[in-house]
């Protein structure tokens, strides 16, 4: 049976560390779907993205840490949002090879669970860039991400590996994009192509989206029951994988 | 959609071209189309071990970062350095220019196990749909 968790704010390190544990379970295992903040606040690089895009001194003047995704995609700053993961077999799935596909059949269960909080959100189909090489993910909307109004609401990445595939991403509450920018080595963007919970004047709590994405998951993955930890079995797997690779600032800048 | 006749594949959409016991191999042309852009291409160094049906390297297009998948075991006796610059000629050309590495074969009979181009077109095209 698949698996609804909620946990409390960790750091960069231990989110990432959790969701590979789930990704390398899920093959003989059971999905998850996972909604998470982050304590302190975190710059997240995708898995090849360059570090020369970070500013480092910057992030650690804002008490900002950084790690690495185990997904592609471009930079997050992950601060006044919720995020969420979701992690599935990749035989369940069922789309061999083909990414846009298998956004389409994920972001269709956080569509459907975003429309249960009165957010009506649309795809944006594009899966080749067309907006330069910007490193941050909400400059543009790319791939099966959410857009509400046609503006980027859900920016979100994937890893297809140890038989399963891992979606996540951020909704964020606000965006501070003076923040970002200081964050990224690169001025504030001109214009801006992303939307935030505060714009559109909704509210939601941790709570209240994890059981939202419970009931837009539920025509794909079952019933997932309420709200969980992870067990103290991922917890001790994720707390090492972190110390080994997420925390490690040489595997993080690596490139 | 290119399947060329003359190479062997991965269910998994890795291709194979055989000159001796040396494998060429990158990634198919219906495979460039599902991942979108490349930006990132992680391969082994050469003198490594790789083997068949393990991930020898990694792949991210814009927004998913993939295993890639190994059609043969052996020595990797080269590696495409051209492709740490200008990763987008996998998409271009992945047939070609867009090669990833050559193994020199440990298991000859392993390219038994692969797919003929016809075999190979029948599994993209149930995946197409």
């Amino acid at each position: 049976m698949a698996r609804l968790l909620l946990t409390p704010g960790l750091t960069g390190a231990l989110n990432m560390a959790l969701d590979e544990v789930h990704l390398r379970q899920v093959a003989d295992g059971e999905p998850v779907v996972r909604v998470y903040t982050w304590q302190p606040w975190c710059l997240t690089l995708g898995y090849g993205q360059t570090s020369a895009d970070v500013d480092r001194a910057a992030c650690a003047a804002h008490g900002i840490d950084v790690t690495r995704r185990l997904t592609g995609g471009r930079a997050v700053l992950h601060a006044a949002e919720l995020t969420y993961s979701v992690i599935v077999g990749a035989a369940q799935l069922d789309v061999g090879r083909n990414v846009t596909a298998a956004y389409q059949a994920l972001s269709g269960g956080l569509a459907a669970g975003l429309a249960t909080l009165g957010l009506a959100t649309g795809f944006s189909e594009r899966h080749r860039t067309e907006t330069g090489r910007d490193p941050a993910c909400f400059a543009s909307a790319l791939g099966g991400d959410l857009t509400a109004s046609g503006r980027k609401l859900v920016g979100s990445a994937q890893c297809h590996k140890f038989g399963g595939i891992l979606q996540h991403g951020s909704l964020p509450a606000r965006i501070d994009e003076d923040l970002l920018a200081a964050c990224l080595n690169r001025p504030p963007a001109a214009g801006r192509d992303w939307t935030c919970l505060e714009e559109l004047g909704v509210s939601v709590s941790a709570d209240q989206f994890a059981r939202a994405l419970a009931a837009g998951f539920e025509g794909l993955l079952g019933d997932l029951g309420e709200p969980r930890e992870p067990t103290p079995e991922e917890w001790s797997a994720a707390a090492e994988l972190a110390a080994e690779r997420y925390a490690d600032q040489e595997w993080i800048f690596r490139l | 959609m290119l399947t060329p006749d003359d190479l062997r594949y991965q269910p998994s959409h890795e291709w194979c071209r055989l000159e001796g016991d040396l494998a060429t191999i990158g990634i198919t042309d219906f495979a460039q189309d599902q991942l979108g852009d490349v930006v990132y291409i992680e391969l082994p160094a050469v003198g490594d071990t790789v083997t068949f049906d393990e991930a020898f390297g990694a792949i991210e297009s814009v927004k998913a970062a993939s295993d890639l998948v190994c059609p043969v075991s052996g020595e990797v006796v080269a590696v495409n350095a051209a492709l740490d610059d200008s990763q987008e000629v996998v998409n271009t050309d992945p047939f070609g220019a867009g090669w990833m590495i050559q193994v020199k074969l440990s298991d000859p009979s392993e390219v038994d196990r692969l797919l003929d181009a016809a075999a190979y077109l029948a599994v993209c095209e149930s995946e197409a749909h």
